[in-house]
């Protein structure tokens, strides 16, 4: 089962290929839809408290140790949900920008979510760090080839960086794989492993290496920015949307399970830069003209706050970190889609050449207003719910950590709302007379993403329910409890 | 044996071509007799001939080293006739010279005595030489040729003093008594330093690692491509397969200290080439530098604790480039006879113009940078496994070479997608056996990447 899902979107990435002209998008989103269809018809098989449904071993290269083992549990679950639904939104949202070579521009968003898929259901090492690779291809692909100005020089710059880190990455597992007394790759003979002393600092400082690159923490953010304002709107949603949350992913399955007797005493620090990051990344966010770039800080911001939740290792934080990485995927495609709304209308992303947009466009400024008020963490929406578990298990964990995080829901709030002000009230200028309100399609995909911003902050427990057994026995895992 | 008899008969056989002027049917007549030989790599034959007083031993690690010699020199072949199409006069004569030199590759690959080691270092450079010159009224490939024969000679002259010195300290040039001697210890210690010491340096020089690299970028640059694409990969491989063969089946109990000397020269091999490579606007002397990285990253294979995971490590990383090595010079030779050009603006819109060549280049290029489900992913992951347990510092120092050399091979990738043909674009034309080449190097590019026990299966 877990295997027809996970290629699915290669064969239909494949097919893609073949299909010229302006069919191309339709194809693709059709694609997209069964794909969700299939992920769905999983879930309703899925059993939330086994441990790892639909299972498959398959040995792949004997002599290394390497099998092809894929599993899903509540976690991989809810990724895979995040990732399924928001592909499908992603390309939908693309249907009113024509592309040179569209078929390959659709193609390379459905190979990615075969990547996608794959990091979140591998539960063998080396196949993780093959489908974290594979990712990288497409995404860098998109953003290079569609991309805005500078984009070959930046999204090099954001290759080599994020490969650099996944090799070290390779390494630690390598290195576990060495003390693994059975000399296998899998999940669970990684978790056995016999790791000491330095090797111990080792395999947790390269994981997280590579995974802080990915997400990112500061100060591994430098390509974040400006990769994500150059790429095209489609390209920055997956990374931010969906690619960033592998990092998240892989802390939780992979780092801090592999090294727990590590995590004691370094991860502290490592939420103290978690930390840095959420003010220092908001402090930035409030100085920028650009709105892309505003909303890229405001992501650095919100992950840092997920990856102190995550360093904090107790349950509320770690439940909050599951439940903010799908509100956060959620609300920053719905943030840069209304980027990309902005800048297809005005070519301008300089917020202070904007102004008046909520009286010629007031449909827009509806929509524009629930999603930021689900980013900016106000109760009933999706933000606050995990922003408030987050802080909770910071709390927990450290109260004075927990306060300088919390600023971090006022400072969000002045740069959101800064943007808000900026662009939708005042005078309509020059510029922003001619702003034409939403269409319908642009209805449709703002609709979908502001009833997942309300419903998930009404009825949070659809996620908890998924997660509760995974995320606590991964945890159990994490602080070296082992039942 | 039978294989070199085979090579070696067949390169008589293409002179004699050369002499009745059958030059069209001179490379089919190659292949063919590659054919024979390859066969004879999976046959454990040899056996049979035990009487060439220990002069060779075709083991298992010497037919498998043999195999993808003379398979790496049949893609070549296949590519030369059209290379050569112009040359009317002498093709038949370059190709013979191709199969001396690799009969010369397969003896050092097999030898056990230290004179057969240095014989087939000659054989297999000599008609090197002439090739590299071979372009002979193009000041470049003199010039490369010249410093191959010059630089060659000195580090001939080097490792044959080595071999004395070897010789000196226990008596014996060959292996298995030179092997017994130390284990007993019953050697002259100042003398065997300096002997490895010296053989260390020649052959570090064959396969062009730092500091010995100098005559690589020059003779890569300006020899004929085709046989750029030889020297690349048949030389490096039967360079490699003896240095591995000496000094980790030989002098491993010789102590651990050559191999701290190995792993800086590693280290210095990685750095050096890979920064140079960054600056380099000729493609084709970009490649040299990434010729001389690779060298880096294969010695680390010499660093095993387990010579068993060093040699399956060798092999794959070695198929791997060697792969991709020629898949990428196919490409670079039609761009090169078509465009009459050889920098990296000369790729440039080549995605529209020919997007196969494209997509097989792109793919050579992910292979040579190490990028998962190619083989030379699979090739890095054994040799960093292999150095990991004992040298990880060297290790972390291939990662970060790896990363940067991405800068370079994504140059290409950057230059044959992202940007605009800037002369009048014409279509590449495909010539057939250009396309079989690509198709099977391609096809073993991702069948290795997916499978990598297969090449290890194959032979032991």
């Amino acid at each position: 089962m877990a295997i027809i899902l996970l290629f699915l979107p290669l064969v239909f990435a494949l097919m893609q290929f073949f299909i010229k002209g302006d069919i191309a998008k339709k194809t693709a989103l059709v694609s997209s839809l069964i794909i969700l269809g299939m992920n769905i018809f999983l879930l309703t098989q899925f059993d939330a408290n086994s441990k790892f449904n639909f299972f498959n071993h398959t040995p792949w290269i004997h002599d290394l140790g390497i099998s092809f083992d894929l599993g899903i549990d509540g976690l991989s679950m809810l990724m895979l949900l995040l990732t399924n639904v928001l592909i499908p939104i992603i390309i939908y949202s693309s249907f009113r920008t024509d592309r040179k070579d569209s078929h390959v521009f659709y193609a390379m968003i459905l190979m990615m979510q075969f990547g996608l898929n794959g990091v979140f259901m591998a539960l063998d090492g080396i196949l993780f760090y093959m489908f974290w690779e594979i990712t990288l291809i497409p995404i860098w692909l998109i953003c290079a080839t569609w991309g805005g100005e500078d984009r070959i020089k930046i999204t090099l710059k954001f290759f080599i960086y994020t490969f650099f880190g996944s090799l070290f990455m390779l390494l630690a597992l390598i290195y576990t794989f060495m003390q693994t007394p059975d000399h296998s790759f899998a999940l669970q003979s990684l978790y056995n492993a016999n790791l000491s002393g330095t090797g111990l600092y080792f395999v947790y400082g390269s994981l997280f290496l590579g995974f802080a690159i990915k997400m990112p923490i500061f100060p591994f953010h430098t390509w974040q920015p400006d990769t994500y304002t150059t790429s095209p709107t489609q390209g920055t949603m997956l990374l931010s949307g969906i690619m960033l949350k592998m990092g998240i992913y892989g802390v939780m399955r992979w780092m801090l399970p592999l090294a727990p007797e590590a995590s004691s005493t370094v991860a502290p620090w490592m939420m103290l830069l978690s930390i840095i990051g959420i003010v220092y990344a908001s402090f930035i966010a409030i100085t920028q003209k650009d709105i892309k770039r505003i909303f890229a800080y405001s992501s650095i911001a919100h992950v840092g706050m997920i990856a102190a939740g995550l360093f904090a290792l107790n349950i509320d934080g770690w439940q909050g970190a599951s439940f903010q990485m799908i509100a956060h995927g959620i609300n920053i495609v719905g943030l840069f889609f209304i980027a990309y709304i902005i800048e297809d209308r005005m070519k301008t992303r300089d917020i202070t050449t904007l102004g008046g947009i909520a009286k010629v466009a007031p449909k827009f400024a509806v929509f524009f207003m629930i999603v930021m008020l689900g980013s900016m963490a106000v109760p009933l929406t999706n933000g606050f719910v995990g922003e408030f578990l987050l802080l909770k298990g910071i709390y927990n964990a450290n109260m004075w950590m927990c306060i300088v995080a919390g600023t971090s829901i006022i400072f969000c709030a002045v740069y959101m709302l800064r943007v808000y002000q900026l662009t939708m009230f005042g005078e309509t200028n020059h510029i922003t007379e001619k702003f034409e309100d939403l269409n319908t399609q642009e209805i449709i995909v703002l609709s979908i993403i502001s009833i997942l911003v309300i419903v998930l902050g009404f009825f949070p427990n659809i996620i908890f329910e998924l997660t509760n057994s995974s995320v606590f026995n991964t945890l159990q895992i994490a602080l070296g409890i082992t039942s | 044996m039978i294989a070199i008899i085979i090579l070696v008969f067949f390169g008589v056989l293409l002179l004699f071509a050369g002499v009745l002027n059958m030059h069209k049917s001179a490379m089919p007549i190659g292949v063919l007799g590659l054919a024979f030989a390859l066969i004879f790599c999976f046959q454990d034959i040899d056996t049979l001939f035990l009487g060439y007083k220990n002069m060779f031993l075709f083991t298992e690690y010497a037919r498998a080293f043999s195999a993808l010699l003379i398979f790496s020199t049949i893609l070549v072949f296949l590519l030369g006739s059209y290379f050569l199409s112009e040359d009317n006069n002498y093709k038949a004569d370059k190709f013979a010279l191709m199969l001396f030199s690799l009969s010369g590759a397969i003896t050092m690959v097999s030898s056990q005595n230290l004179l057969m080691l240095f014989l087939g270092v000659e054989i297999l450079s000599i008609p090197l030489y002439i090739l590299a010159a071979s372009q002979k009224d193009d000041l470049h490939s003199n010039e490369a040729g010249m410093k191959y024969f010059l630089m060659g000679a000195f580090a001939t002259g080097i490792m044959l003093f080595g071999m004395a010195l070897i010789y000196g300290a226990t008596g014996s040039t060959e292996i298995n008594i030179i092997w017994t001697k130390m284990l007993n210890g019953s050697f002259n210690t100042n003398l065997m330093i300096l002997g490895t010491f010296m053989l260390m340096i020649a052959l570090l020089f064959k396969v062009g690692a730092a500091p010995f690299h100098f005559w690589s970028p020059d003779v890569y640059d300006g020899s004929p491509t085709l046989f750029t694409a030889f020297m690349s990969t048949v030389v490096k491989t039967a360079g490699f397969a003896a240095f591995f063969n000496l000094f980790v089946f030989c002098f491993q109990n010789i102590g651990s200290d050559w191999k701290i000397v190995i792993a800086v020269v590693s280290a210095m091999t990685m750095f050096i080439a890979n920064i140079t490579a960054i600056y380099q606007s000729s493609f084709k002397r970009m490649m040299a530098y990434s010729s001389i990285s690779h060298a880096g990253y294969l010695l680390m294979a010499l660093l095993c604790t387990n010579a068993q995971q060093g040699q399956s490590a060798l092999l794959l990383y070695l198929t791997a480039y060697c792969v991709a090595s020629i898949a990428v010079f196919a490409i670079f030779i039609l761009v090169q006879k078509q465009t009459q050009r050889s920098d990296f603006d000369a790729f440039n819109g080549l995605g529209k113009r020919n997007p196969l060549l494209a997509v097989v280049m792109t793919l050579g290029m992910l292979s040579l940078a190490g990028i998962p489900l190619t083989a030379g992913f699979f090739g890095k992951y054994y040799l960093f496994t292999v150095a990991f347990a004992q040298y990880k510092p060297l290790v972390i120092i291939a990662i970060l070479n790896s990363a940067i050399s991405i800068y370079y091979y994504f140059r290409v990738i950057i230059n044959m997608w992202f940007k605009e043909s800037d002369h009048h674009a014409f279509e590449l034309t495909n010539v057939p056996l250009y396309t079989l080449v690509l198709s099977i190097t391609s096809i073993a590019i991702i069948a290795i990447g997916i499978f990598p026990s297969l090449v290890i299966e194959l032979f032991w």
